[in-house]
């Protein structure tokens, strides 16, 4: 398990007023909470959390939140970004234990340009996460498929996805991940043998 | 080019676009989308120029979504006709769009591709626009 280190300072005032105050003094506003530790508002140095954010893990990215001298394991449960200029708003942390099971969002991304393609099938990529079961030391960084040896009329599910130990899936096993189908052939009209002889 | 089978009402007011776009503003199909940076109206024949500009780039080996409809109708009043006696007949249908709206998103391998089709795409636009990738933070 790879973790960020984060410091957060609490901020005793909470509204969208104080929060905005937050921002202008170049600060992130956010929220930490979890199972017997309740809720608290804080203010982050935004520099750390979007680099963790943009690591492999993505926003799957467990950040050791250093809070009043005490350390805590956290997951970003919710990111609030900015429409038009893609800049952190807001960001809640949930307290996570090291040994707890808990439910996460993998992204499932395809690389490769499979052998169906280059044949003229298209690659239809259905479903793009997916909630897996795992604890944060066994969360993967991902569900990386490489396509390149799938050829045409291939058809990956849950249960076909190949996912490291101790991490289960929490959607139905036939639920498709992606496809590759044939490309259309149309048929040409059988000529007829009779306009051929006159 | 896009335009509403039927509608309730056959004229609208002008409407107002303030704001920034709280839905529809992030890149939920593809892998890249076009992001609108402010606001305005996108008519259907300004939306369909960019779309054939974009798979004439991709050579269609790309899958688009278009994530705006021109759901507006805009009247115009007939050529030498003197002011007065009501307002025009429906002449065009355009999209309102705010900054954050996305407007096209494109799935393909070939990703410098994609964002050459993207740029091309926003020339054929009113409004300024911006690229954005699949969960990007800034």
């Amino acid at each position: 398990m790879d973790t960020v280190q984060i410091s957060a300072r609490p901020r005793y005032l909470a509204g969208s007023d104080v929060a905005n105050k937050v921002r202008r003094a170049g600060l992130l506003p956010g929220v930490i909470y979890g199972k017997a530790f309740g809720n608290r508002p804080i203010a982050l140095e935004p520099q750390p959390v979007r680099k963790g954010l943009q690591t492999a893990y993505g926003r799957n990215q467990v950040f050791d939140v250093v809070l009043e001298g005490q350390n805590y394991l956290a997951l970003a449960k919710e990111v609030q970004i900015h429409p038009v200029t893609r800049q952190l708003q807001h960001v809640d942390l949930h307290v996570v234990q090291a040994d707890t099971r808990m439910i996460v969002t993998l992204p499932v991304t395809l690389s490769g340009r499979s052998l169906g393609q280059k044949a003229g099938g298209r690659l239809e990529h259905i479903t793009r996460y997916i909630k897996v079961d795992c604890t944060p030391e066994t969360l993967p960084k991902g569900v990386a498929i490489d396509v390149t040896p799938f050829e045409n009329g291939t058809v990956m599910t849950i249960e076909t996805l190949p996912l490291p130990e101790g991490v289960i899936p929490v959607f139905k096993k036939s639920f498709k991940i992606f496809e590759i189908i044939a490309a259309k052939v149309e048929e040409k009209p059988a000529e007829d043998p009779k306009a051929k002889k006159k | 080019m896009l335009a509403p089978k039927r509608v309730q009402w056959r004229k609208v007011q002008k409407g107002t676009m303030r704001g920034v776009a709280h839905t529809g503003n992030e890149v939920s199909y593809g892998d890249i989308g076009l992001m609108a940076a402010e606001c305005g109206w996108l008519t259907s024949r300004q939306i369909e120029a960019a779309r054939i500009s974009m798979t004439r780039k991709m050579k269609r080996d790309a899958k688009v979504w278009i994530r705006v409809f021109p759901h507006k109708p805009i009247s115009k009043k007939p050529a030498e006709t003197r002011m007065g006696k009501g307002k025009g007949p429906p002449d065009h249908w355009v999209a309102t769009v705010r900054p954050g709206t996305m407007l096209y998103e494109i799935q393909s391998d070939d990703r410098t591709l994609v964002i050459e089709a993207l740029r091309v795409a926003a020339h054929k636009l009113p409004i300024k626009c911006k690229i954005i990738s699949r969960g990007e933070i800034q």
